[in-house]
């Protein structure tokens, strides 16, 4: 229903800063996630746009309307807080119809709106409890009723799943998607959990230290994160690096280590060929090891010896810690569950060349 | 097992002897009250008496027979002195609650310079000794006419009941999680509507508790109604001393005295007790 536009917006505290001139264009209808550690501005940029935190520079215009200075209630904005925040005096009904009470809006519409959006949530017979007689998923879907019966231009989401137990959360998870296809609104959801910002958000900016380090779509920031941190916070388990030398070989980058060496041909050789440094980081995701078991069939300098040293089973796909023979390099693969593996077997992991990251190793920034 | 048995007798004993201690001075004013003044005055002490009411109507201004002479000038009846302090207390606690709340709420939060120190001096009142202030005071009401008003009363007796509302309820704000205001900013409310719709009923308990503490330090203020006060102030805390001169001391009719004057006080306590245990603890344990 709205756009929302962050412009140099920065937060400080003291010395410290908490957001640090961040510039985002949030599109109508957009599900926007910002991710990032705790303590990473997150939630500061969230209240900053509630209207709840100073801001120190920077504007924030939702629609067309720089809001600075505009109170939070006449934003036209709602929030679901972490805590739920649900007014502990009052019933279920009353929470939610408290906000459209002092708008001022008709009795017989607040009754439609609330009808409506419990039965959405599921939780229509609910109306006449106190928020204390109800379990962790109800408050939370009562303070998600209480922000869909306001109809705002924007939500405002403060890891409104986090306190919920794994069970609950991905099921709500799933109905948040599903609530806000129906919906349809301006969507700005906070989160540490990386699996949340993946499923839900159209787009996701991850954060660090108040800065934005990225703003992408999932599958983007996923297969080319911006730099090293976006790369070892996005994907789960998280991506294996290993500090390498890179060697240009007429068409061919070969990346070594001590205990391993990957060669590279093609466009990506080309790049690489290009970089202002030669140490780098290399970048794998744990599905892009390639693991081939028996000493057999490796070639000197075809990937990283080692041996198997922990396994894990999930059911559908085997966790393998292998460590690098000779060496403290220990890199995780993902394989199918059906791939038969023990541990102290010797194998050797190679990469597909074309799912490789490579970093500085000074700064981080992705090359590759 | 034997040693936990010997120790639950120990507490049990001691739990005795202070309760002895500190219920027998009003187990012997019930008795005084409905003694003559013959027997009050007994030697060796009777715990085994007639009863009589007459203490209690002369008290009330029921007439009934004095058992012993009152001086000249003072009122026998407390009922007057009922209604002074009834008045004193009630308005006391009215402007505290009026200027007291809000008070707290800031306190509470909203940062702003010397907070702290506000806060403090707000308590500061409550520990000052009474005395080290009251001569000063009465000069000054003697000035500004204010001495034996009402306004007056109510206003010196803001000392009493100001810090201790002040105090406890800024703990019961304190307690509200921040985003449930919030949460109510965002819903439509500016500060003002935040303060009456979420903080106000949030914080109840505890504004009933500073009021029923309030409200009984006030009914039992002594030294200010003594010095500030007069004839048309005085409270049923001093009326009780009118039956004590040098010349005769009417023991039972100021022991009925007392045992009315308490009553308001112990019905509210009674009636609000879980509030008031609440009460006290928290303005103990916060900060």
């Amino acid at each position: 229903m709205a756009k929302i536009k962050l412009e140099q917006l920065t937060r400080k505290y003291g010395p410290v800063t908490a957001v640090d001139n961040v510039n985002l264009d949030i599109n109508d209808d957009e599900f926007l996630v910002l991710v990032g550690p705790s303590g990473c501005g997150k939630t500061t940029t969230l209240r900053m746009v509630a209207g709840l935190e100073d801001i120190t520079s920077g504007s924030v215009y939702i629609g067309d309307r720089r809001v600075n200075d505009v109170e939070p209630k006449d934003r036209d904005i709602a929030m679901v807080f972490q805590s739920y925040a649900l007014y502990p005096h009052m019933s279920v009904y009353d929470n939610m119809a408290f906000g459209l009470k002092m708008r001022k809006v008709p009795p017989s519409d607040i009754e439609r709106r609330i009808q409506e959006a419990s039965s959405m949530l599921g939780i229509g017979h609910l109306l006449k409890r106190k928020p204390r007689e109800l379990s962790g998923g109800q408050r939370q879907r009562v303070a998600l009723g209480r922000a869909i019966v306001r109809e705002p231009a924007v939500f405002l989401m403060d890891e409104p799943l986090s306190n919920l137990d794994a069970q609950v959360r991905a099921n709500t998870r799933t109905e948040l998607l599903r609530i806000h296809q129906r919906v349809k609104n301006t969507v700005m959801y906070v989160t540490h959990d990386q699996v949340e910002a993946m499923t839900m958000g159209d787009r996701i900016v991850v954060m660090k230290d108040g800065v934005v380090q990225q703003v992408a779509a999932p599958k983007e920031i996923y297969d080319h994160p911006a730099n090293k941190f976006v790369a070892s916070f996005i994907g789960s388990p998280p991506m294996n690096f290993l500090d390498a030398e890179l060697q240009i070989k007429g068409d061919t980058a070969v990346l070594s280590g001590p205990a391993f060496a990957f060669s590279i041909n093609g466009t990506s050789a080309q790049k690489l060929a290009n970089l202002p440094s030669r140490s780098v980081t290399l970048g794998v995701r744990p599905e892009d090891v390639i693991v081939s078991g028996g000493a057999g069939g490796i070639g000197d300098s075809a990937g990283m010896r080692s041996r198997v040293d922990v396994v894990e089973t999930l059911g559908a796909e085997q966790h393998l810690f292998l460590m690098a023979e000779g060496s403290s390099h220990a890199l995780l693969a993902r394989v199918n569950a059906d791939y038969h593996a023990q541990i102290g077997d010797q194998v050797s992991a190679t990469i597909d060349p074309g799912k490789l990251h490579v970093f500085d190793r000074e700064s981080g920034a992705a090359y590759l | 097992m034997k040693a936990k048995t010997r120790r639950n007798i120990l507490g049990d004993a001691l739990l005795a002897v202070l309760s002895f201690f500190f219920l027998f001075p009003i187990y012997w004013a019930v008795l005084m009250a409905f003694k003559t003044q013959a027997d009050t005055t007994a030697w060796p002490p009777k715990f085994f008496f007639t009863p009589t009411l007459d203490n209690f109507r002369v008290v009330l201004g029921l007439g009934g027979e004095s058992s012993g002479e009152v001086i000249a000038g003072a009122s026998t009846s407390i009922i007057p002195a009922l209604g002074h302090s009834l008045v004193i207390s009630l308005g006391a606690l009215l402007v505290s609650l009026v200027v007291g709340i809000p008070a707290a709420y800031a306190l509470a939060r909203y940062k702003f310079a010397s907070r702290e120190s506000i806060a403090f001096t707000f308590l500061s009142f409550r520990f000052a000794p009474e005395l080290l202030v009251i001569i000063p005071l009465f000069v000054i009401f003697r000035n500004i006419r204010l001495y034996d008003t009402y306004v007056g009363m109510i206003w010196i007796y803001q000392l009493i009941t100001l810090p201790l509302v002040v105090w406890i309820v800024r703990g019961y704000f304190e307690d509200i999680p921040l985003e449930i205001e919030e949460a109510a900013k965002v819903d439509g409310c500016n500060w003002w509507g935040t303060f009456r719709h979420v903080a106000l009923p949030l914080a109840a308990p505890g504004i009933a508790a500073a009021l029923l503490l309030a409200f009984i330090y006030a009914w039992n203020n002594f030294i200010f109604v003594l010095i500030l006060g007069g004839e048309h102030t005085q409270t049923v805390t001093l009326a009780a001393l009118n039956f004590l001169s040098s010349e005769q001391q009417v023991y039972g009719q100021m022991a009925a005295a007392v045992l009315i004057s308490i009553l308001p006080v112990l019905a509210l306590a009674l009636y609000g007790q879980r509030y008031l245990v609440r009460g006290l603890s928290l303005g103990a344990v916060k900060e």
